[in-house]
């Protein structure tokens, strides 16, 4: 490969020389070259190993689709050589080849391995003996990788983010289409966001010498105010939201019109050998010369099924290269204009021809070309080779209609250009205008004037299809889809399915001729069977260069036309593209109490509950559970829900959504609750404290906040009562202060009469604590003398830090979430959700007094509750005490006779008993005390006791003392 | 003392003042702590004219949560009974379309040295200075019949300021901000950085963040990186207030 002589509107700037190293090793290019341009001009025309085979494959596509170009970049895999824009510096290497890219000796996957691989292999081989499956599995893929990916996070180099962006139309494609559709919608004050793959938008004018053109179109999207996304492909289409993936950022594209202008993509030929370096894309071919002014040192041959491959040879040949040869498989080739053109540049034509074979030893070297019969099928004995360095191929263009068929007959999604069938540069530029302009008018700008325009253009357009019936005008996403395989209804395969040379009808995933025809004869003979049996279009390249092939050979093995064939489903992503990026920055969102940091500065050992980030432990559970029960522990119990419920109806509303009466609550006093479903089962529970005549506080459980107002919020909504609930959980901070010296404790920095006669068991209080206003409730969730205190948040750490100095003489000590889980068991208080399911009503969950079915008023739940009422429950949920001291895992099965009968929910071993306890579903006949169970646990069998009352202080002295 | 005094953070002593959920992240960042009306606010980091800068070439995150909410909630006809709350055409409004309706009750209006939010027909916001938040709060007990609660902790607030600040939001929040769609006085709620809050365009370069307190820590995690990513910083309310004034009022929005 050789650089040619300076070429108008060459993209590389031979002024800045650039170095970076492929395979360590340094190696030159311009500013403007791609890696691969780079490394072509090298002499490098070996670019990568295929991904089954490890055969070696060169340049295909010359703009950064083709999967023949992977190399890892800096560290990272997957790059795209032909399309990555060349930096100084850059550190590029082969992959998925050992010990070196020019000798891989996982070659002989291909030389030795073809019985051990047939098609859908791995249905087949490896399967046997079983246990050396691990072994095969590593192997395999070590053998097959893409890629390498940083085995650690600091290895790893990216950022990645997202970008919204809202605007009014989003044109995908940047070609002229593209950018007239741009250019017309913006012109008339829309916002709108153009995005392409291209380093530049311009398409197809950047190659065919009216780069002019192109930059100047350009300039007047920008002047016209849109916003230009460059190496930036659109992956999908998701109702509307088009992700569009540019370097480290994902952005994501909403908008009211969408404006489809992804151009078509040029086809392979299917021939015998047709990966070997040096066989190339003639649309390749061209822009290689053109932006990069590549041409093959010695002669070029050109294959091809249309008018595109002679434009190619035409415009090769007048950059300077030595066109050999054209081969065109249409017999009627010679009269068309373009073929007069080439003959009398001296280029010959070969009409009726075709290419049936690739020679080379790692590189192309020469070419077979054949006559062809009417059907396009080489005839015998009648071949030709001829030398030369490249092949460049042309097998028809198919539409890149992906995301137009992702989107469907979507409102708001139009096609312009050459995925519309509007292909030549006048009619693609005057659809893509037409586009913009209808965009643009049905969003309401551009007013009578813009609608006068856009009638105009629509009738040219009518008028243009009158003239000429074979050209498509329509702009509406069925348009595409009916051009999308018919325009070239040529089911050419120029490869027999015989003999040991490779005819590929997918270069990314190494599938043949004869891949394909094997699943056919195994019964995968629908397209949509044999992409997944053969895995063809599911490369890289997401069957760009596959899925026309892929037909092509199913309607010659099946004898189904193109039709009857079909095509795949189209599904994102459009374009691979890295997880990361997907995934974008890492947001865990964490709620965390006011008093977070002083837990921190404690040494607590945080971990989730729900979605809080709580304080585990202070590192000695036992000492500080003991602790609450001899002297004072303090909690952070921040994490309860909390609601204020207000109103006239405030008493009524709670009255219809608890089982139990709490409008007769009288203010300063607190009542416990539980929630219940419809159908009589618990949701969550709580207290509910009454403030004054028309206020309520509802606390409820840390990760049943969120349900809980919602469900308050439907059940307000729904009856209309006059009341308003407004939920204060993050602006609180709550603790609660607990143990025998609690009260000695909480006298010191308060003037409230704390004594146990003016401050009772459930009783609510306001006064100032530590100078801070809060609501202080006497309750005791682990089952000692108890106050929890609320204040504002802001105010949390002060409160916190006055109670921890003022029992610094009463041995106050921090505890966490495990300590309070060990002493509420203690008690047997319920935790809901860890002790309760979907199944469980009050009944059998041993709460029977918290239902008031003797209320006059309606609640929910209220008719499954009645019914449970009468019915003995099949389970209760009991206390339980291991004679033999074995601990069982929450979740452990519950054996009655033998047979499960229940589960553990919850185990400890209590520090103040010694003793383990928990509590369980056992069947109604064993809620009984001191009736025995078994429990079974991971292997273990052991004998259990039922304690229908609390472990410790069964008659809540301590509590209400 | 109101049965509701509780939820109220403030006090008579200066070192019970409260203190900003974010006053950790704002302390790490290098931020001095001062009283400012009652609150210990973050007014600088110590680099006035760096924040200056960022605020006019860039962007900058404050903390705000020294400002004050009160909820109003009740019948909407004792919401419209507070000026800045009624709807400036009644007639007109009524006639739009259900779209164009939310749109316009989603136009907070700037009075009183606070910002007066319609965020439902039976549902308010005020946001107030702190200098003003006692003042609002006890104008709305005594003026609206349902009642006002001080929701002032149960927010973080933070305002993203400078020419940068909303490609800030882009980064995790896909509320759409154009100007067109939100011109300054716009209030949307939605998630912020996948939480639950509320955007308010205060002018054309700045924007408050209202998000759950207890997700403080988290967000200004979040802002902060996509603040510094875009070549940002944190600053004090200083140089918000010389950077980034609000004007004294703004006209209520074009019904």
């Amino acid at each position: 490969v050789k650089r040619l002589a300076p070429q108008l509107g060459e993209r590389i700037d031979r002024t800045q020389p650039l170095t970076f190293t492929f395979d360590h090793r340094p190696t030159e290019g311009f500013a403007g070259d791609t890696i691969a341009s780079a490394l072509l001009a090298s002499g490098r025309v070996v670019l990568s190993r295929s991904f089954k085979y490890h055969r070696p494959r060169g340049e295909l596509c010359g703009c950064g689709r083709c999967g023949n170009s992977l190399v890892e970049v800096d560290g990272a895999p997957g790059v795209r050589a032909c399309g990555e824009p060349l930096r100084a510096g850059m550190r590029v290497r082969h992959q998925n080849a050992w010990p070196s890219l020019d000798f891989d000796a996982m070659r002989a996957t291909d030389l030795l391995g073809g019985p051990f691989t047939p098609v859908g292999f791995y249905y087949k081989t490896f399967i046997r003996p079983r246990r050396l499956w691990p072994l095969y599995e590593r192997v395999l893929r070590g053998a097959a990788g893409l890629g390498r990916l940083p085995r650690t996070q600091a290895e790893r180099r990216w950022r990645t983010q997202y970008r919204r962006r809202h605007c009014d139309v989003v044109v995908i494609g940047g070609g002229l289409a593209g950018l007239g559709a741009a250019i017309s919608a913006a012109r008339l004050g829309a916002d709108v966001v153009l995005c392409t793959e291209d380093v530049e938008p311009g398409g197809e004018l950047l190659v065919e010498g009216a780069h002019e053109r192109a930059r100047a179109l350009t300039a007047e999207a920008r002047e016209a105010g849109v916003e230009l996304l460059t190496r930036a492909p659109a992956l999908g289409y998701f109702d509307g939201l088009v992700p569009v993936w540019q370097g480290d950022t994902l952005h994501q594209l909403r908008a009211q019109r969408h404006i489809v202008t992804t151009g078509a993509i040029e086809q392979p030929l299917v021939f015998a050998e047709n990966d070997l370096p040096g066989v190339m894309l003639a649309s390749g071919a061209r822009r290689l010369a053109a932006l990069y002014a590549l041409a093959p040192s010695a002669s070029a041959v050109v294959a091809t099924l249309g008018d595109e491959g002679l434009e190619a040879a035409l415009a090769l040949h007048e950059r300077g290269v030595r066109v050999a040869a054209v081969a065109d498989l249409r017999a009627d080739a010679s009269g068309r204009p373009l073929a007069a053109r080439l003959e009398g540049a001296g280029v010959r034509l070969l009409a009726g021809a075709t290419v049936v074979r690739a020679l080379g030893r790692g590189r192309l070297e020469r070419v077979r070309l054949a006559r062809v019969d009417g059907d396009g099928v080489a005839l015998a004995g009648d071949a030709e080779e001829i030398e030369c360095e490249l092949l460049a191929i042309s097998g028809g263009v198919q539409p890149a209609s992906s995301l137009a068929r992702q989107a469907g007959a979507s409102a708001g999604v139009a096609l312009a250009g050459a995925v519309a069938g509007h292909g030549a540069a006048e009619l693609a530029e005057r659809s893509g205008g037409l586009a913009g302009l209808e965009a643009a008018v049905a969003l309401g700008h551009g007013g009578l004037a813009a609608e006068r325009e856009l009638s105009e253009q629509r009738a040219a357009f009518e008028d243009r299809a009158a003239r000429d019936p074979d050209a498509p005008v329509a702009t509406a996403p069925a348009c595409a889809r009916e051009h999308g395989y018919r325009e070239r209804g040529v089911a050419h395969v120029g490869a027999s399915r015989g003999g040991a040379a490779r005819a590929f009808v997918d270069l990314d995933e190494d599938v043949t001729v004869k891949d394909v025809g094997q699943a056919v004869a195994e019964g995968f003979s629908s397209i949509e069977l044999s992409k997944r049996y053969t895995t063809a279009t599911m490369g890289p390249t997401q069957g760009r260069y596959s899925h026309a092939a892929l037909a092509r050979v199913l309607a010659r093995e099946t004898g189904a036309s193109l039709d009857q064939i079909g095509a795949t489903t189209a599904r994102p992503p459009w374009t691979p593209v890295p997880m990361g990026v997907l995934a974008g920055r890492p947001h865990e969102p964490a709620k965390r109490s006011a008093l977070h940091g002083r837990h921190r500065e404690l040494g607590a050992s945080v971990r989730w509950a729900g979605d809080w980030r709580r304080a585990y432990d202070y590192g000695d559970v036992d000492g500080e559970a003991l602790a609450v029960q001899s002297d004072c522990g303090l909690i952070d119990v921040s994490t309860l829900g909390k609601l204020i419920v207000r109103g006239p109806d405030a008493g009524e509303l709670l009255d219809r959504l608890y089982p139990n009466r709490l409008s007769n609550l009288k203010p300063g006093r607190i009542r416990y609750g539980v929630l219940c479903s419809d159908a009589g089962r618990i949701t969550d529970d709580g207290t509910v404290c009454r403030l004054d005549e028309g206020s309520f506080y509802v606390t409820t459980t840390s990760s049943g906040a969120a349900a809980v107002e919602q469900w308050f919020s439907w059940w307000l909504a729904d009856w209309q009562l006059d009341a308003w609930l407004t939920d204060v959980t993050q602006g609180l901070v709550a603790v609660n202060l607990a143990g025998p010296r609690a009260r000695e404790v909480l006298q010191s920095v308060t003037e409230l009469d704390c004594s146990p006669e003016a401050f009772s068991y459930l009783d609510a209080k306001h006064a100032e604590v530590a100078g801070i206003e809060c609501l202080l409730l006497r309750i005791g969730f682990v089952g000692e003398l108890g106050y929890e205190i609320h204040c504002a948040a802001p105010h949390g750490e002060r409160l916190w830090d006055a109670l921890v100095a003022a029992g610094a003489g009463a041995g106050i000590r921090p505890f966490g979430l495990e300590p309070q889980r060990i002493l509420r068991l203690q008690k047997q208080h319920v935790l809901v959700g860890q002790d309760t399911d979907s199944e469980s009503t009050p009944y059998g969950a041993s709460m029977p007094w918290v239902v008031k079915l003797d209320k006059s008023q309606e609640f929910i739940g209220r008719f499954a509750l009645e019914l449970a009422a009468e019915r003995e429950p099949r389970e209760r949920l009991v206390g339980f005490t291991v004679p033999s001291e074995a601990l069982p895992k929450e979740g452990a099965v519950v054996l009655d006779g033998g047979r499960a009968a229940g589960q553990v929910t919850s185990a400890r071993r209590a520090p103040k008993l010694a003793r383990v306890i928990g509590l369980a579903w056992v069947p109604a006949r064993l809620a009984e005390e001191d009736a025995r169970f078994q429990i079974s646990d991971e292997g273990r069998t052991f004998d259990a006791l039922v304690t229908t009352k609390p472990f410790y202080d069964p008659d809540g002295v301590a509590l209400r003392s | 003392v109101s049965a509701l005094a509780f939820l109220t953070p403030g006090a008579d002593a200066a070192e019970l003042s409260p203190r900003s959920p974010l006053s950790r992240e704002t302390a790490a960042a290098g931020g001095r702590i001062e009283l400012r009306d009652g609150w210990q606010v973050t007014v600088s980091y110590g680099d006035r004219a760096g924040e200056l800068k960022a605020l006019r070439e860039a962007v900058a995150l404050v903390d705000s949560s020294q400002l004050g909410v009160v909820e109003l909630q009740g019948g909407s006809r004792a919401l419209d009974a507070l000026p800045p709350l009624r709807p400036a055409d009644r007639g007109e409004f009524d006639e739009r379309g259900a779209h164009e309706r939310a749109r316009a009750r989603h136009q907070a209006v700037r009075a009183d040295d606070a910002w007066w939010c319609r965020l439902a027909p039976a549902r308010a916001m005020v946001v107030s200075d702190a200098s003003a938040t006692a003042r609002t709060r006890a104008a709305l007990e005594r003026e609206s019949a349902s009642g006002a609660l001080d929701l002032t902790a149960a927010y973080a607030k933070l305002t993203l300021a400078g020419p940068l600040a909303r490609d800030v939001l882009a980064r995790f929040c896909a509320l759409d901000l154009r100007d067109h769609v939100a011109p300054p006085g716009a209030l949307r709620p939605g998630s912020i950085a996948r939480t639950p809050g509320v955007v308010l365009r205060e002018a054309t370069s700045r924007y408050l963040l209202l998000f759950g307190a207890a997700y403080a820590s988290y967000t200004w995690s979040v802002v902060a990186d996509a603040v510094e990513q875009l070549g940002g910083r944190p600053a004090g309310i200083d140089a918000l207030a010389e950077a980034a004034p609000l004007a004294v009022a703004e006209e209520p929005p074009d019904a």
